[in-house]
């Protein structure tokens, strides 16, 4: 009898588990542009100048991913993802589409914060695609620079017109990375989520800031490579645009 | 009618009868299912390997796998095996620019060196359309210019063979012979396959290790190799053959092809799988390890030896839209090159070679 009992309370537990919060999903969704126009690769946009210019690759890792809630709860979704723009920006409709990543199972409510870093933290960037299964963005051989001891954090590479000759003769590749230029970003805005529909935030990323942005613009003939911590002046400068260049559109 | 119908009843029972009286000659049960785990070990340097859940590695499947792989039983006129064109002492490649058939037929593109494929996950063949080794296997079977066979004959083939099915039984537990599926065979190749890994014992992994040093020509190399500075040019190589495995495994055009126009290139690489013209004239970068063994090289074997592929990446090679932005013309001079040259050769691992757990079991 006594055993019966037991049992029992456990099934009103066990149901009362049931009665759990809802959970629902969130999407980030990063779309590419120059200016405003969407972004496709090998496709000529103009700079500040008038001159042609093409993106080849756009990427970079974003990490410590989070929500805070209305009542200041911190909720983390992730501790790290890569963003592949130039997996999206092969044509104008997959451009438009974005790069999706979706984080389920957050529990409904109102929050009034997204933020997360761009880069790694020292913690993170301490680490080797080596530690990684293959299947983590972290064992990504290529975001790796063994000189630097650190993760590429980003990758904005492309093609310049320098004369202004209709010639794109330039090749530019920039890739930032190291402790020093891990940056934290966030965004204040309502963000409902609801068992009932995914809900959807858009990061747009402006090119034409990443590297003219006003004030603070690249001089890309001057230095149209860079992987050399020498030039922690030049990479500095990229991240610092990339996180300007960020927008976000909740829907 | 009647008659008929009586003599269906007597067949069944003499078929009934039949298998009271003779053991199934296909009964495997009575043989010792008991496979030994196997653990993949890799220089440290190396990052896991991943192994699907549903082809756990074990000494009885590898062994199992590995002579399948050498077994010309798996080509229609029993004259070519995957070893043919995958050989043991050239790194697991045939050292042909493009490899013929069994109809002698060449294929369009060069063998590729299976040097550490289980640490390759981003697609599989020059242009990544294969997913998982375990798919892959199953190709070279039906294809017209390599194996040109078909797989219900090799099953047919591998279920009468005297020694087979005994092995498929230690390798995956089977019951009977009638069990012996082309699938199981691919996941026995796949999982030898998976056992070929560097040695370790490259002079480059020995420094790593320091259990060696380099000789100036070869740090020279390897600094340019890494664009690590010091007063030397950035020769850009790492950028996609980084370290460990001297791949990042991308899908890149690095332009050897002497043509102007996307829709130009004589093999579009990738763009033929993804369907996307910028994509077309992209490879899947190959690893540098071992490429001593492993000439000639491209995806079409254009360049005989190294130094004809460090002289096209010093000239920049030909422009193409897609046309990695790190393909230009490099500032390094002849000594330079040939210090670069030294560096990529510490690279060589002949124990990889050698291995006797990689040759021909029927030898
Ligand atoms: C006639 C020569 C030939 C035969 C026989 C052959 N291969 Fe290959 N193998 C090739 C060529 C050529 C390629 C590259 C093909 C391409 O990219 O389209 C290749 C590619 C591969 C790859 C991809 C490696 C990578 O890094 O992506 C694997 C794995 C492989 N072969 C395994 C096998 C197995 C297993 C067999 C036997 C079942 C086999 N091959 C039989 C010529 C051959
Ligand atoms: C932008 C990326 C990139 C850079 C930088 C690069 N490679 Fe490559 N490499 C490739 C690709 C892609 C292929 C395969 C191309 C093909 O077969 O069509 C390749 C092929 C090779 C091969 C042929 C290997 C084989 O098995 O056939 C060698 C050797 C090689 N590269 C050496 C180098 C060296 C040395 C450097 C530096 C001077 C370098 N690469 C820089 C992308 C690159």
């Amino acid at each position: 009898m006594k055993y019966l009992s037991v049992l029992l309370l456990l099934g009103i537990t066990l149901l009362g588990c049931n009665k759990d919060p809802e959970k629902g999903s969130l999407t980030l969704d990063f779309t590419a542009t120059y200016g405003d126009e969407a972004l496709v690769l090998l496709q000529s946009y103009l700079t500040p100048e008038g001159h042609q210019i093409q993106f080849s690759k756009s990427d970079f890792y974003i990490s410590n991913v989070y929500l805070i809630a209305e009542n200041g709860d911190r909720l983390d979704l992730s501790p790290v993802e890569f963003v592949d723009l130039t997996s999206v920006s092969t044509s104008a409709a997959d451009a438009a589409n974005g790069f999706k990543i979706t984080f389920p199972d957050i529990e409904a409510g109102k929050y009034t914060r997204l933020g997360f870093g761009i880069g790694l933290d020292p913690t993170v960037n301490a680490t080797q695609p080596a530690d990684y299964p293959s299947s983590n963005p972290l064992s990504l051989e290529s975001h790796y620079w063994t000189a630097w001891g650190s993760y590429i954090f980003s990758k904005t590479e492309g093609f310049l017109d320098t004369l202004g000759t209709g010639n794109l003769d330039l090749g530019f590749v920039f890739h930032t990375g190291m402790d020093d230029l891990y940056r934290q970003a966030y965004v204040d805005v309502p963000i409902n989520i609801n068992a009932t529909a995914t809900t959807s935030i858009q990061v747009n990323i402006d090119h034409e800031t990443i590297l003219f942005k006003a004030g603070n613009a690249l001089d890309i003939p001057a230095s149209p490579v860079n992987h050399n911590p020498n030039n922690l002046g030049l990479i500095t400068k990229i991240i610092d645009n990339l996180v300007s260049a960020l927008s976000v559109q909740v829907q | 009618m009647m008659r008929t119908s009586a003599s269906a009843i007597l067949l069944l029972i003499l078929l009934s009868q039949c298998t009271k009286d003779r053991p199934d000659p296909g009964d495997l049960s009575s043989i010792t299912y008991q496979p030994h785990a196997y653990q993949v070990t890799a220089p440290v340097t190396f990052p896991q390997m991943e192994i699907p859940a549903d082809n756990p590695m074990t000494e009885e499947g590898i062994d199992l796998g590995r002579r399948l792989f050498f077994d010309p039983i798996l080509s229609a006129d029993s004259t070519m095996a995957c070893a043919s064109c995958h050989l043991p002492q050239s790194s697991f490649t045939d050292n042909l620019p493009v490899s013929p058939g069994i109809d002698g037929i060449n294929g369009r593109r060069s063998a590729m060196s299976l040097l550490n494929v289980g640490f390759y996950n981003r697609g599989l063949f020059w242009d990544g359309r294969s997913a998982s080794l375990e798919e892959q296997a199953l190709l070279p079977v039906e294809d017209q210019v390599e194996l040109h066979h078909s797989w219900t004959r090799v099953v047919e083939d591998l279920k009468r063979h005297p020694d087979y099915p005994e092995k498929f039984r230690e390798a995956f537990g089977i019951k009977n012979t009638s069990e012996i599926t082309k699938e199981l065979a691919a996941k026995a190749i796949a999982q030898f396959e998976r056992t070929l890994i560097s040695s370790g014992n490259s002079k480059f992994d020995r420094v790593q290790r320091q259990e060696a040093f380099f000789t100036d020509e070869e740090l020279n190399g390897y600094i340019m190799f890494f664009d690590r500075g010091s007063g030397f040019p950035d020769a850009e190589c790492a950028h996609c053959h980084n370290a460990p495995l001297f791949t990042t495994n991308e899908y890149i055009n690095n332009g050897i092809e002497d043509i102007q126009d996307l829709t130009d290139f004589p093999d579009m690489g990738r763009g033929a799988i993804t369907a996307k013209t910028i994509d077309n004239g992209r490879f899947r970068v190959p690893t540098l390890r071992n490429l001593a063994f492993t000439a000639p090289y491209m995806h079409d074997g254009r360049f005989k030896t190294l130094d004809e592929v460090l002289d096209h990446y010093l000239s920049g090679g030909h422009n193409q839209l897609n046309k990695d932005a790190l393909i230009y013309p490099l500032k390094l001079s002849e000594e330079q090159k040939s210090d670069l040259k030294a560096f990529i050769l510490t690279l060589t691992d002949p124990d990889f070679l050698t291995n006797p757990a990689y040759q021909n079991p029927f030898d």
